[in-house]
C-alpha cells in the first residue's frame, strides 16, 4: 500500500470519519497529483466503497447481502425503474423521430438486402416477416405496427404468430378469415376483414393487395397512406374504406373527413365524406357510396367477445376434468385467487397446504380471458413457492405463460430444491440431490429440462429455438413429460412434441418448487448464473402420470386464447 | 455491443422510440447496476447516488434518439453520468464546506483512474461482489458491515479491539480481496 498515513488520512476524510486541516488536504492532493501508484490505490479503494453500497441498496436480490451481513434490511425505497418511468410519463409526449426511424430502417434494410443477395441472386431481395424460423434478422427489423385485436382470425399457414400484442415488421400478412385490427405506429388504426393481404411498408404506409379494410387515422397520423395497387391514398385525419377484389377494380369510400387520391393517370384529387371512387386502369370513376361494405369496429368488438366467451367456456370444461382426475398433483387456474392473500390455490383433488402457492412479489394482471387472472413477474424478487413432497416415477407438467422480454440469460419455468426440513428452506444452501429438476427457457428461446442424477451430473433434454421475437408478449403453452421407467422425456410447445429423448435419470423428487425467479445458491452465484423471468403465468398443471401427445394437444387446444 | 445486448437492446430502443414508455423500464433494469456502481464510486454522499441515477436515465430517455445503435450503450450512459456529476459538483460548490470541496478535488484528480476502473467493471463482476463479501474472513466482514452502517472508524476500531490505523489497513486488504474475488470467473 502507498504511504500508510497518507492513505489512512485520505480515506478517513473521504468516508467523513475525520476532518483535516487545510494544509494537510493540500498535501494529500499534491501527492495524489504526483504519485500514480497512490492515485491508483485510492481510486480502487473509493470505487470499492461505492460498489459495496451499490449492491447493498440495489435490487431486491441484494437483500441477501443484509442477511449475509446479519443486519436489518435497508428501508424500502421506490425502485429506480419505477421512479424513472413515473417521471418520464410526466414528460411531454415523445415526438416520433421519423428521420431516425427511417435511418434505422434503411440501415437494417441494407443489412437484410445484403444477406439475401449473398444467399441467392435468383429471387427478389425483400424483407419477409414470414421467415421466423431462425429469427436472426427479425429482431433487428424495427416493427411498424402491432396487432391490437382479433376476432376468429385465421392467418395463412406458416406465418409467424399473429395474436393481439404481436408486433409487425415491414412485409406482407395474409388474413385468411375473421377480423383483425392493426395499429400503425404512425397513428392509424386499420381494421381488416379476411380474406385480405396487406403489405406493411412503414409506420405511416401500407398497401392493400386484396380484401377489405377500414382505416381510421388520428390527429397524430395525418398523412398516413393505405393504398391499393395503382392508387395512392393519403389520409388527412379521417376514416375511409378500401376494397380490393382479387379480380376487379379497387374502390375507395370516404367515410369521414377528407383524403387525397392520385393515380398514374390523374392529378392528386381531394375527396370528401360520402365520396366513392373506383380505379379503372389508371382512371378514377365515381362509384356508389356504400359504407356497409367495410369492416366496422362494433362488429369486431362483437365477434371478439363472442369468440372469447366460446374459448373460455371450452377451457373451463377442461379445467374441471383435470381437477377431478386423481393423478393431478397440482392445478393453478388463477381464477379466484386474491392477491391480498398472496396465495394461489391448488385445485387438485388431494391438495395439501404446502401445495398452495405462496406468492412473493408479483402482481395480478389480466389472464387469457378478461375474467381470469395471471400473475405477472417483473422484479427479480417476484416468485411463487410451493411444496410437492414425495417421489414420482412419472410426471407431466403443462403451463400457460407469457414472456414479455428476455432480461436475463435464463428464465426459470420450474425449479426444485430439496432443502432440509427444519432449516431455513429458502436461504439454506441445499445439497443437490437426485431427482431435483430444472426446467428453464434460455434467452435464445430454447427449453431445457434437467434432472439431477447420482453423482454430480444432470440428465438433460433441450429443444430447438421455439420462442422468437414474434412470440414475445403472447400466451404460449409449454409442456413436459418424463417417465423414469422408460427414461423417455418429451418437451411440448403449443401442444406439439418438439423434443423426445431417453434420459438415464431417477424418479422426480420435487420437494420445494420455485416458479418465476429462483433463489440462487452460493455456488450458482459464484458461477454468475443470471436468472430473471419477465412475463406472466396463467395456468400450471402437474400430473403424476405421463400425458399422451393427444392430451397435451387437447390441453393446448382447449386453452389457447381466442384469435 | 454483445450478442445478448444486440438481442435485447435494439428492439427495446426501437420500441421506446416508437412511444412505448414501459419498454424503457427494461433498459433501466438492465443498466442500473452499472450506472449506480459508476456513480457510487465517485460520490462521497451516497444518498445522492439514487437521485443522480434517476437523472441519468431520464436524460438518456430524452436523448435516446441520438444514440447510435452500433455503439456501446453503457459507455454512452456513463458519458451522461459524467456530465451529471459535473453539474452536481458545480451546484454543490457554494454550499459545501471545506471537506466536501476537498472530496470533490479528490474525484477530480482521480477522474482518469476512476473511468478506467469503470470501463473494466462488468455487471457480472458487481453481481459477484455479493458472494465475495460473504467469503471474507469474519473480522473483515464486520468492517465492511460497519462501513455500510456508516460507523466512524474510531468507534468500529474500539469495538473490534484494534487501533484505527489497523482498521483502515484491514479494510484496504478486504477491498483488495474483494477485487481479486470479483475478477475470478469461476469457482
Amino acid at each position: 500500500m502507498s504511504d500508510t498515513n497518507d492513505f489512512e488520512d485520505l480515506m478517513a476524510a473521504w468516508l467523513d470519519h475525520r476532518e483535516l486541516p487545510a494544509k494537510r488536504c493540500a498535501e494529500l492532493l499534491q501527492r495524489l497529483r504526483d504519485d500514480a501508484e497512490f492515485r491508483s490505490d485510492i481510486a480502487a479503494e473509493i470505487q470499492m466503497q461505492g460498489l459495496t453500497r451499490t449492491v447493498q441498496s440495489g435490487e431486491p436480490r441484494w437483500l441477501l447481502l443484509e442477511e449475509l451481513l446479519t443486519q436489518a434490511n435497508a428501508p424500502a425505497t421506490e425502485p429506480l425503474e419505477d421512479a424513472v418511468i413515473r417521471q418520464i410519463k410526466d414528460l411531454p409526449q415523445r415526438v416520433f423521430d421519423w428521420a431516425r426511424f427511417l435511418r434505422i430502417g434503411f440501415a437494417t434494410a441494407c443489412v437484410v438486402l445484403a444477406f439475401f443477395l449473398g444467399r441467392s441472386i435468383d429471387g427478389p431481395a425483400q424483407v419477409s416477416v414470414d421467415d421466423s424460423s431462425e429469427g436472426t434478422f427479425e429482431s433487428i427489423i424495427p416493427p411498424v405496427a402491432v396487432i391490437a385485436r382479433t376476432a376468429e382470425a385465421q392467418w395463412k399457414n406458416g406465418e409467424s404468430p399473429r395474436n393481439p400484442g404481436s408486433m409487425l415488421s415491414p412485409g406482407r400478412i395474409h388474413l385468411e378469415s375473421g377480423m383483425a385490427q392493426i395499429d400503425f405506429f404512425g397513428g392509424a388504426h386499420v381494421i381488416l376483414e379476411g380474406p385480405a393481404e396487406l403489405e406493411l411498408l412503414s409506420p405511416g404506409e401500407a398497401l392493400l393487395h386484396s380484401g377489405s379494410a377500414h382505416c381510421r387515422v388520428t390527429e397524430h397520423g395525418k398523412g398516413f397512406r393505405l393504398s391499393p395497387p395503382g392508387m395512392k391514398v393519403t389520409d388527412l385525419g379521417t376514416s375511409f374504406g378500401l376494397r380490393v377484389p382479387k379480380q376487379g377494380e379497387p374502390e375507395l369510400h370516404v367515410l369521414d373527413g377528407k383524403v387525397i387520391v392520385e393515380t398514374a393517370g390523374t392529378e392528386p384529387r381531394e375527396l370528401n365524406a360520402s365520396d366513392a371512387v373506383r380505379l379503372n386502369d389508371t382512371q378514377l370513376t365515381a362509384a356508389e357510396y356504400s359504407p356497409k361494405l367495410f369492416p366496422e369496429e362494433n362488429e369486431l368488438t362483437r365477434r371478439e367477445r363472442q369468440a372469447m366467451t366460446t374459448r373460455s367456456v371450452e377451457w373451463w370444461d377442461q379445467t374441471l376434468k383435470w381437477q377431478h382426475e386423481p393423478e393431478t398433483l397440482l392445478h393453478y387456474t388463477l381464477v379466484s385467487d386474491v392477491y391480498q392473500h398472496q396465495r394461489i390455490e391448488n385445485h387438485a383433488p388431494e391438495a395439501d397446504g404446502m401445495s398452495h402457492g405462496m406468492v412473493i412479489g408479483g402482481r395480478w394482471a389480466e389472464g387469457r380471458w378478461p375474467w381470469k387472472r395471471a400473475l405477472e413477474f417483473r422484479r427479480p424478487a417476484d416468485r411463487v413457492l410451493l411444496g410437492l413432497p414425495g417421489e414420482y416415477r412419472q410426471i407431466s407438467i403443462a403451463k400457460w405463460l407469457r414472456v414479455d422480454a428476455f432480461t436475463q440469460p435464463k428464465n426459470v419455468l420450474l425449479k426444485s430444491k430439496s432443502a432440509q426440513r427444519g432449516t431455513t428452506r429458502i436461504y439454506a444452501d441445499a445439497q443437490r440431490s437426485p431427482g431435483q429438476i430444472r426446467w428453464e427457457l434460455d434467452q435464445d428461446g430454447r427449453m431445457h429440462f434437467r434432472i439431477a442424477t447420482q453423482g454430480d451430473d444432470w440428465a438433460n433434454i433441450s429443444t430447438p429455438r421455439l420462442l422468437n421475437d414474434a412470440w414475445i408478449g403472447n400466451w404460449v403453452m409449454m409442456g413436459l413429460t418424463f417417465d423414469s421407467k422408460t427414461g423417455e422425456a418429451v418437451h411440448y410447445w403449443n401442444g406439439q412434441a418438439v423434443a423426445r429423448e431417453k434420459l438415464d435419470a431417477p424418479p422426480i423428487a420435487f420437494e420445494f418448487l420455485e416458479l418465476g425467479n429462483p433463489h440462487l445458491e452460493s455456488a450458482e452465484m459464484r458461477r454468475s448464473n443470471r436468472y430473471g423471468f419477465f412475463g406472466a403465468i396463467d395456468e400450471l398443471m402437474i400430473s403424476k402420470r405421463v400425458l399422451r401427445d393427444a392430451e397435451m394437444k387437447q390441453f393446448f387446444e382447449a386453452g389457447k386464447p381466442a384469435s | 455491443m454483445t450478442a445478448s445486448e444486440d438481442f435485447f437492446l435494439k428492439p427495446t430502443i426501437t420500441a421506446v422510440l416508437a412511444g412505448d414508455t414501459e419498454a424503457y423500464r427494461r433498459i433501466v433494469r438492465q443498466y442500473e447496476l452499472a450506472i449506480r456502481g459508476f456513480l457510487a464510486g465517485q460520490l462521497h454522499h451516497q444518498d445522492d447516488v439514487e437521485d443522480l441515477a434517476q437523472e441519468v436515465f431520464i436524460a438518456a430517455y430524452k436523448n435516446l434518439a441520438t444514440f447510435r445503435l452500433n455503439e456501446d450503450f453503457v459507455a454512452w450512459l456513463r458519458g451522461i453520468a459524467r456530465n451529471k456529476l459535473k453539474t452536481y459538483f458545480r451546484s454543490r460548490m457554494r454550499r459545501d464546506n471545506a471537506m466536501d470541496r476537498f472530496r470533490q478535488e479528490i474525484v477530480s484528480v482521480l477522474d482518469p483512474e476512476l473511468e478506467k476502473l469503470a470501463v473494466n467493471l462488468k455487471d457480472e463482476k458487481i453481481e459477484r461482489l455479493l458472494s465475495c463479501i460473504s467469503k471474507l474472513p469474519e473480522r473483515m466482514r464486520r468492517i465492511v458491515r460497519g462501513g455500510l452502517e456508516r460507523r466512524k472508524g474510531a468507534e468500529l476500531a474500539t469495538e473490534l479491539g484494534m487501533n484505527v490505523g489497523a482498521l483502515y489497513t484491514m479494510n484496504h486488504r478486504a477491498n483488495k480481496l474483494l477485487r481479486e474475488c470479483m475478477e475470478q470467473t469461476n469457482e
